[in-house]
């Protein structure tokens, strides 16, 4: 678990995700050729002469970036990605140079009524001499907060999407040899767009392209109806606002966990898109599917997860793999149909 | 020069009038001169050094409106590109090739109720009064779905200010003329005057897409709100501040290597440069940044008050500054060291 | 009408149309060479002039319509759905359902009895996640047939309405297809310059996928697409609407090309053809909006056929509009792309 705490530590918001990029090229290291993109894609190549496939999960993470101090040295933020104000409300900040702070708004502000661009960050300046002497304007912020497990309950902030990075880092280590073209994409500003993976499989044109990702459970009181829950097992996306995967690698995904006997969960969300969307797009249109590891409390600094399903997960991508190097005919037959 | 552009009438889909001008006026200056399906227009400046290629982009469309239907009284009902409906009533407008005058009407106040005073009206309400008697009369003079461009006068006024419709973005594309005359261009550049840019950055994504540049530049315009915004620093940009970047606007960001770079250079060059307090707009570094294998981009911006109304206001000092940043990067890039 | 009525009798919901695709290839086939399902699941089919290096017009409808989808089951035999595309959910209660498993169940949206309901109840709207679909099964026997993310078709009669006009689920957009295969049967003896390639285009109503992948796999020189647009009610705005019997919908603004448009016009003008015109500042809410930025740029025109109650299972449509867009289409490719007279 030390991996998935360094995950989840290092600084990646969008667009600035410098930190957590030669993190995992740090953990990649010796598996196989790796690259970066211009808009800051880390890919790692697996070469091998049968079906190309490509795994995309997004690295980055929403945050704060600081676009205007005022007189009395509070900073005032733009959001980056999709903030919830009530959600953000009074988190502690920290910004990309390591100074902390926290992020709050008027304490007369109604609830009901609290945007982000009202929103600021106290840094405990005196003034705006001294805030700019702490931060730059342009800086981003992470939200921060401590990683803890308890049992199989993981507690912490960004596993989404650290924990599908977690996920690949930890495939890539352990697939067995096969002959599949395996890429493993960490792809950048997804959180803003899914800008990264509408460039990731550019260079590639993978014959199979399949997102790692994180989705919601229906398993808390008053939520939104949907039959996944926390610890039954990696979910096999069918549909989420941005796509309706595509029904032949839904059967290889799904036939692959039922032979390694990997528990599964359906998923259908009503809300929300992951890089899917975008690759599906690529090279003139690629068989996309998505597995997405169950999380409740998504987008807040305490996102909980079960370490049983995100070991799961590991092992239905190196089951996605074997499947592919030795059951090629299979879906060459599927094709026809 | 910007005199001359903002003038003339390029409503997205409309924009002939402006890059014809704009034509005539760099065909003698460039290597190559294309256009594609969409008429954006790509002109050609080959570089001192081979390796990288780099793309400028000023998009020649303007906010206006499209007729959509002719009553039968002879007044013409529209529908808007990209305007707050709530700056519409009482303005002057040209109507088609032709620049038919008309006015945007209103029943006298006298004639509402308190209860309408206090409601916007809405655009599907309103109507242009061309003084044609007749739907026949109106229909010898216009059409559903030709073009309506605001009425309004290049003015300078105050202290260096210019007043014009469509300094969004005939700033853009009077600099990019400027470059391409002036310019020592250090790589290969592609300068491209694109389409359509107000109906969703169309034209500047398909360009984009044929050129798949190293390195683009949005050469744009942005907004510059009331100085009781200036609190809580709403106002996003001040005029007289100089030519203002930033790093992320509604919803992207521009690369980041890019955009700090910049802001240096200008600091050591002496031009005047601000950074936008407020993440806000789009513009063409979104649909660009994304083609290919993804786009180092990054978007130069002269601040404007009153951004898509007849009366964009300018401060001459930021748009010159625009110039010179644009300069240092198409005759320098390789000292940013950002590719 | 016997092939607008074979076309909806086709079931390809949004991200589903593998189901139907290949029987569409088959009424292609008819029509066209080269048929197939490409690689993403839209189903293409060309008409070639034999020339060289001719240019490519691309037809467009799409293929795909409206469905549900099993979310969860519910307990009791009961199931709750997602939509596939904007369903009004208005028309849900009191439908009846196939839902397609390991085999078709079927299934009704009930609705609360009127008995048992509040006065403030009787007057909210519809909420979606308030219906539940009956299967009539035992939890255990609707487990095995069904699974969480089967598709689900409303069912639908087609019939007739008065002498002209046609009823039923899935005109948006079979009725695209069925004018760009009668716009080819009247080009098959023409002489043209262009080779043709018709595309029924995948996921248009779940983000307009399909159509992305064709045009940029394409590159066409032109695209014609044919969709459906807003027909007129009584309760309908009237400058939004366009009249069922007075032809197709010709689009303009931005999103299309206007010369090519002003050709279409003119050459429906020529041939005596009544047509409407609609007004669009940006988005057109079809296929046009995402091929107009494929590839590198392609020129698009948009013909769509008036149709009333969008979205619903009495779908209607006008076949003299459906005639007439097809004979528009003919005729304006035959103008620009050369072609003599039929042989």
């Amino acid at each position: 678990m030390e991996l998935l705490k360094k995950l989840t530590d290092a600084f990646g918001v969008s667009g600035s995700e410098c930190d957590i990029a030669e993190l995992i090229k740090g953990e990649l290291e010796g598996l196989g050729e790796i690259s970066v993109s211009p808009l800051g894609n880390v890919s790692l190549h697996i070469p091998g002469n049968g079906k190309k496939i490509l795994f995309a999960a997004h690295m980055d993470e929403i945050g704060v970036m600081a676009r205007f101090i005022d007189d009395n040295g509070f900073v005032y933020i733009s959001a980056v990605g999709g903030l919830s104000a009530h959600t953000a409300l009074n988190s502690r900040i920290r910004f990309e140079n390591g100074v902390c702070g926290v992020l709050s708004a008027g304490e007369k502000k109604e609830i009901k009524d609290l945007k982000i661009t009202d929103m600021f960050v106290d840094i405990g300046a005196k003034n705006k001499a001294e805030a700019e002497s702490m931060i730059s304007l342009g800086m981003c912020g992470k939200f921060e907060s401590n990683f803890e497990i308890s049992g199989n309950t993981i507690i912490s902030r960004v596993l989404d999407n650290r924990a599908g990075c977690f996920a690949l880092i930890k495939a890539a280590k352990e697939l067995e040899k096969c002959d599949a073209d395996i890429y493993f994409v960490f792809t950048s500003q997804e959180e803003i767009g899914l800008r990264g993976a509408a460039t990731a499989a550019y260079d590639i044109c993978p014959d199979y392209a399949i997102a790692v990702d994180i989705t919601d459970t229906g398993d808390t009181p008053d939520c939104e109806k949907m039959a996944v829950k926390l610890g039954d097992g990696p979910c096999i996306k069918i549909m989420d606002k941005g796509i309706v995967t595509n029904h032949l690698v839904r059967d290889i995904i799904e036939t692959a966990a039922k032979e390694e006997n990997i528990p599964y969960q359906l998923e259908i969300l009503t809300a929300g898109s992951t890089d899917a969307s975008m690759l599906q797009f690529s090279c003139g249109g690629i068989k996309t599917g998505a597995i997405s590891i169950p999380l409740r409390y998504i987008h807040t600094s305490s996102e909980m997860g079960n370490l049983v399903d995100l070991q799961n997960t590991v092992k239905l991508i190196c089951a996605i793999c074997k499947k592919l190097c030795n059951f090629e005919k299979t879906i060459d037959n599927c094709r026809k149909i | 020069m910007l005199k001359e552009l903002t003038s003339l009438s390029g409503i997205s889909s409309y924009e002939n009038d402006v890059l014809d001008y704009i034509y005539s006026t760099v065909k003698d200056h460039c290597d190559r001169i294309e256009h594609d399906s969409t008429d954006n227009l790509y002109c050609f400046k080959k570089g001192r050094k081979t390796g990288k290629t780099v793309m400028f982009t000023a998009h020649t469309d303007e906010v206006g409106f499209l007729v959509s239907g002719i009553t039968d009284e002879g007044y013409l009902k529209f529908s808007s590109i990209g305007i707050d409906s709530r700056i519409l009533l009482g303005l002057r407008v040209f109507v088609g090739k032709n620049r038919t005058p008309g006015v945007i009407g209103i029943k006298a106040v006298h004639l509402t109720t308190a209860d309408e005073r206090k409601k916007a009206v809405e655009e599907k309400n309103m109507y242009i009064d061309i003084g044609a008697s007749s739907k026949e009369e109106a229909e010898k003079l216009t059409e559903k779905g030709d073009f309506i461009v605001f009425d309004s006068d290049y003015t300078e006024f105050g202290d260096g200010k210019v007043k014009a419709k469509a300094l969004d973005d005939r700033v853009g594309c009077a600099t990019l003329i400027k470059l391409i005359k002036e310019a020592n261009f250090e790589y290969d550049t592609w300068c491209v005057f694109t389409v359509q840019e107000e109906v969703g950055l169309r034209g500047g994504r398909i360009a984009a897409k044929r050129i798949l540049p190293d390195l683009f530049i949005a050469l744009e315009a942005t907004t510059c709100s009331y100085i009781p915004d200036m609190e809580k620093g709403k106002n996003v940009t001040n005029l007289g501040g100089g030519v203002a970047l930033s790093y992320m606007d509604g919803g992207f960001m521009a690369d980041r290597k890019l955009v700090g770079a910049l802001i240096e250079r200008a600091k050591e060059r002496n031009i005047l440069c601000q950074l936008k307090s407020y993440a806000s707009g789009g513009n063409e570094v979104r649909a660009a940044q994304t083609v290919g294998r993804g786009v180092i981009a990054a978007a130069l911006s002269v601040p404007c008050r009153y951004l898509h109304s007849p009366l964009t206001v300018m401060d001459k000092k930021d748009y010159e500054a625009m110039y010179l940043l644009a300069k240092e990067v198409a005759e320098n890039l390789s000292a940013l060291e950002v590719l | 009408m016997e092939l607008l009525k074979e076309l909806c009798s086709i079931t390809a919901l949004s991200g589903f149309e593998h189901t139907g695709s290949e029987s569409l290839k088959d009424i292609f086939a008819r029509y066209l060479t080269d048929c197939s399902v490409d690689p993403s699941g839209n189903v293409m089919g060309y008409l070639r002039c034999g020339k060289k290096d001719a240019p490519l017009i691309m037809l467009d409808a799409h293929l795909d319509t409206i469905g549900l989808i099993v979310r969860d089951f519910a307990g009791g035999g009961f199931v709750s759905f997602a939509t596939l595309g904007g369903f009004d959910p208005r028309v849900l209660p009191c439908q009846e359902v196939i839902i397609h498993g390991k085999e078709d169940v079927f299934g009704v949206i009930g609705a609360k009895p009127p008995h048992i309901l509040s006065k403030e109840e009787l007057k909210e709207g519809v909420k979606l996640d308030d219906l539940l679909i009956d299967t009539g099964l035992s939890d255990d026997r609707m487990r095995e047939l069904i699974k969480i993310g089967s598709p689900i078709s409303v069912k639908t009669k087609h019939s007739m309405l008065g002498e002209d006009k046609f009823c039923g689920g899935g005109l948006d957009n079979r009725a695209g297809i069925c004018t760009h295969l009668l716009a080819i049967e009247q080009l098959k003896s023409a002489n043209l310059n262009a080779d043709i390639c018709v595309v029924a285009s995948h996921s248009e109503e779940i983000g307009r996928f399909g159509a992305k992948i064709a045009a940029e796999r394409l590159s066409p020189d032109l695209a014609i697409i044919v969709d459906v647009t807003h027909g007129d009610t009584p309760d309908g705005d009237k400058s939004k609407t366009c009249v069922l019997g007075k032809g197709p919908a010709v689009c303009l603004g931005p999103n299309l090309n206007r010369k090519y448009t002003s050709v279409l016009r003119k050459t429906l003008e020529e041939n005596n053809i009544e047509y409407q015109t609609e007004l669009e500042t940006g988005d057109t809410g079809t296929n046009a909006w995402d091929i107009q930025v494929s590839s590198c740029g392609i020129p698009c025109v948009l013909i769509s056929v008036p149709l009333r109650y969008m979205h619903t299972t009495i779908e209607t449509v006008s076949l003299a509009d459906i005639k007439s867009s097809a004979k528009g289409i003919a005729e304006f490719i035959k103008n620009v792309f050369g072609g003599s007279a039929d042989a």
